[in-house]
């Protein structure tokens, strides 16, 4: 609608092409049998040429305007060649005569009339580039603007203040209806009026929420606000902005260097990778996957073998929880780590058991936990008060028989063997001839497929699909998996209504398919005790967790704007309890289920806080902010000391972009009280925009995510 | 190790980890009030008790193993393929009469503190919620530590000496909270963490100080 609404425009402009130079109507041609001048009527346009031509050759010419030889700036000139050049403002009025008189014998003249019209004018900016639904003001610029020139909008002709001839400033009200890209166009008035060039600008559905809601968001959906994301959640909003997250194309993680070992340089890429990705929900979504289904490189040490792994649950982010499982079970870094990788069918007259530990693990930590629950994640309790065990042990050893078989993928060219060498891309490979095919009695709940039972005689697939479909349909995962994921998203204490809320959508996204993960992360971000936070009226003080260190810095060189090579970070995030890839077992850095001291409150990342690492937090800070992390790592400052000779509203950005608008009277004053307190000199500007980032980045409040 | 005027290593093991085992924590934390007792006599110089934690991380079968003819065999039949051979072990001494036992061939220290005199095993410890035997256990009649076979669980327990699952400190800082009154005046916590912050460590009223090694 808004692109066809300019047809008529082109239309008209093509009208008065054809018509240039052409008599206007009524128009009674002079006596042709003396001289005359082509074009005898011509209209040419402000700052553009006409060349006028005798009816007679081989003679010299003197050309006037309006009876002045030469013409003048006013009038416009003309050489001795006929040819005109108009001015670029028009005269008063604006028909003239272009006369030529025989330069030997003056009395012969003949003239041709004029009309001058205004210019083309052009379009080379618009700014905002974005206008608000409602009211709003837009400077355009380029050139050959007219006094009396206006701006269209959409078809839509707004009050226009003409500032030059290569500036306008006009003002409107966009529609809700016009949110897209509209069509500016300049108009310039008659005499001659046309339009210029189209250009974009976009309409965007207005501030849809505060910039404090929005980087309340941006804390949950990425490694950190920005000011740009902040600005572009507040047009966009919430729901809006999530749908564009989960289309952004994945980011792949570079492979590792021919030759490379060791994880150091993976260890960088992922400091590259988490900050800079734009997809960064998927990336947060796959960070806390990474710290759900656990490897740690102090086994998992193949470059090659780490970064699949990474790159396998960033792909899968957006799937579904049950494909999550089989290409996590499938992985050979995941059979590496919990030595699923050759296990083999056992020798049970030699005292040989399956391996046990990726059967035990992948029920008590990735998929059902070791208690049956409620739908809202309470413990499922028996009339005497106590947890009901999900599993025994001898569900354990039934799915360890299930899981054998399986071997590292072949490598090219490799010949295929019981238990290949490690080999790191692709999924494992099954070898039926070492997969036990005994009967096998997995989870008993009500539903289960089969009754639980592995029928003898399966294949090693087939029982590991089985396998993996018993464990999926179990009802303890929908609230086991969407507590673990609010925890990493949201908070580390959600309501049980509000587990029960994700769970349920975890069970059945609406179209009946259970695990979607889409449903279920849309479903943890836009739950009413997510959102309450965003409305200091509804917040709730114990909502939220504990930046973990991971996140605590990433979030810190996001917000400043810090170009990182990743180098330094990994090492880091260990004196603060969390070096990235390395989580010291398959328990993760931090337990789920960890009680803060003192407390009834679950608090997991406060497991790696420790008086060490809560002094290297501040340690680090101070180093970001004043001195240096690494030369790897450059932030630029100067944009907050430029607003420091505004304390206030210096503070105001800083509480918005680090703290959401929270930060409380008490702490404004004392920083206020700590900036004015920095000394005067050259430098002050900046050492007041440091102290009061470095006394906000060290603060609880801001360590603490609400 | 020498016992001064106060309370021993040994008394204070026997107050809080073990009775909590025996007893479940009523009782372990009524013994450990008895400590003020113990301890109302000032101790001179520096005592520390230093605790190192596996997480699991020891096959304790494959550490200590019987080195007597009908021990062994019994310990190969059951260890099969994983059992060490009765040759490789490090003999230890042990007291005339009792059951000779040998060390895994990689421990020739410990083997040489051992016979010196330095090294005390206790054997048969685990978690537990209240004295259990073997039949009450295999016919389930009777409550044994939440979660038995998860190691996480059972880390966590080994700390917390609260076999119910619920624990949120452990026995050596609620230790610690019985103890840090009759330091008082200090400007350290009593316990120091080289291990990042080990739940084992966490009191009720105090906490440990943790740092990091190197």
């Amino acid at each position: 609608m808004r692109r066809w609404s300019f047809a008529p425009v082109v239309l008209s402009l093509a009208m008065m092409s054809a018509s240039c130079a052409l008599a206007p109507p009524g128009f009674t041609p002079p006596d042709s049998q003396t001289l005359t001048i082509s074009p005898a009527f011509a209209s040419v346009r402000a700052g553009s040429t006409q060349t006028f031509t005798p009816s007679m050759t081989g003679k010299s010419w003197t050309w006037s305007v309006n009876g002045i030889a030469g013409g003048n700036a006013t009038l416009g000139t003309i050489d001795a060649n006929g040819n005109y050049s108009a001015p670029a403002l028009l005269p008063t009025p604006n028909t003239i005569t272009i006369e030529a008189a025989e330069a030997a014998k003056p009395s012969v003249t003949a003239s041709s009339a004029v009309r001058l019209l205004n210019p083309i004018p052009a379009v080379t900016g618009i700014s905002p580039p974005q206008a608000n639904v409602g009211t709003f003001t837009l400077t355009i610029t380029g050139s050959e603007f007219v006094n009396g020139a206006t701006v269209s909008f959409g078809g839509t002709t707004l009050t226009t203040t003409f500032v030059s001839s290569a500036q306008l400033t006009a003002s409107g009200t966009a529609t809700s209806a016009q949110v897209g890209a509209v069509a500016v166009e300049v108009v310039n008035p008659d005499p001659g009026s046309i339009g210029s060039n189209n250009m974009n600008a976009e309409v965007v559905g207005g501030i849809a929420v505060a910039a404090n809601i929005a980087d309340r968001f941006l804390e949950q959906t990425t490694f950190g606000p920005t000011p740009a994301l902040i600005t572009q959640v507040q047009y966009s909003g919430l729901q809006v902005f999530l749908t564009a997250l989960f289309a952004l194309p994945i980011t792949k993680y570079p492979p590792p260097a021919q030759g490379e070992t060791g994880l150091g340089a993976v260890q960088q890429r992922f400091f590259v990778q988490n900050p800079t990705a734009r997809d960064q929900l998927r990336q947060r979504v796959a960070f806390a996957l990474s710290q759900i289904f656990v490897i740690g490189g102090n086994k998992v040490t193949d470059p090659t073998g780490y970064t699949n792994y990474l790159q396998l649950l960033a792909n899968d982010s957006f799937t579904n929880y049950r494909t999550i499982m089989q290409d996590v079970t499938l992985s050979p870094a995941m059979g590496d780590w919990l030595d699923m990788v050759n296990n083999g069918k056992p020798n049970v007259s030699k005292g040989d058991h399956a391996n046990e530990n990726y059967a035990r693990e992948f029920m008590q930590l990735f998929t059902i936990g070791t208690s049956e629950l409620n739908p809202d994640g309470s413990y499922l309790l028996d009339s005497g008060g106590n947890q009901i065990p999900t599993y025994t042990q001898s569900t354990v050893e039934a799915f360890a028989l299930a899981y054998t078989g399986w071997t590292y993928p072949l490598a090219p060219g490799a010949t295929q063997q019981t238990y290949n060498p490690p080999y790191w891309t692709g999924s494992m490979v099954a070898v039926d001839s070492n997969h036990d095919t005994t009967a096998k009695q997995l989870l008993i709940y009500p539903g289960a497929s089969g009754g639980g039972l592995l029928a003898a005689g399966q294949s090693a697939t087939q029982d590991l699909q089985r396998a993996l479909d018993n464990v999926f349909n179990h009802p303890n995962v929908g609230p086991f998996v969407s507590n673990e994921l609010i925890q990493h998203l949201v908070t580390s204490n959600p309501s049980p209504p509000y587990v029960q809320r994700v769970a349920s959508v975890f069970d059945n996204n609406g179209s009946g398919v259970r695990g979607d993960m889409k449903a279920v992360i849309t479903a943890i971000l836009m739950d009413p005790e997510a959102r309450r936070g965003d409305d200091p009226a509804t917040a709730v003080g114990t909502d939220g967790h504990l930046q973990e260190p991971i996140l605590y810095m990433t979030g810190l060189l996001r917000a400043f704007g810090a170009t990182s090579d990743g180098s330094n970070l990994a090492y880091d995030g260990s004196g603060m309890g969390q070096e990235a890839l390395y989580s010291p077992s398959v328990f993760n850095f931090y337990s789920p289920r960890y009680v803060i001291p003192g407390s009834t409150m679950y608090g997991p990342e406060f497991q790696i806080l420790t008086t060490a690492t809560s002094l290297n937090r501040v340690n680090w800070v101070n180093s970001f902010v004043f001195g240096s992390i690494g030369s790897g790592t450059t932030v630029d400052f100067s944009s907050y000391a430029t607003q420091a000779s505004n304390p206030s509203a210096l503070l105001g950005s800083l509480n918005t972009l680090m703290l959401h608008g929270s930060m409380s009277s008490d702490m404004q004053s004392a920083i206020l009280t700590a900036m004015q307190a920095v000394p005067a000199g050259s430098k002050q500007d900046m050492q007041q925009a440091q102290a009061a980032i470095y006394l906000i980045g060290t603060s609880s409040q801001y360590r603490v995510q609400h | 190790m020498a016992r001064g005027n106060g309370i021993s290593r040994r008394d204070l093991l026997r107050a809080s980890c073990c009775t909590a085992a025996s007893f479940g924590m009523t009782a372990a934390l009524g013994r450990l009030n008895m400590i003020h007792a113990l301890a109302a006599e000032p101790s001179s110089g520096y005592q520390a008790l230093v605790c190192i934690f596996l997480f699991g991380g020891n096959d304790s079968n494959n550490l200590i193993v019987p080195n007597d003819t009908a021990g062994h065999q019994n310990y190969g039949t059951i260890r099969q393929n994983l059992a060490l051979t009765q040759g490789s072990l490090l003999p230890i001494v042990v007291k005339t009469g009792k059951v000779p036992y040998g060390l895994h061939p990689q421990l020739p220290g410990l083997q040489g503190i051992f016979n010196s005199g330095q090294v005390a095993v206790v054997a048969n410890v685990g978690t537990l919620s209240q004295p259990l035997t073997q039949s009450q256990y295999q016919q389930g009649t009777d409550p044994i530590p939440v979660n038995m076979f998860s190691h996480s669980d059972q880390q966590g327990q080994w700390q917390t000496a609260q076999f119910d699952g619920t624990g949120s400190t452990g026995w050596a800082g609620r230790t610690a909270d019985v103890l840090q009154p009759m330091n008082s005046g200090a400007q350290y916590p009593p316990i120091t963490s080289v291990a990042g912050g080990a739940i084992i460590c966490a009191g009720a009223q105090t906490q440990p100080y943790a740092l990091i090694p190197g």
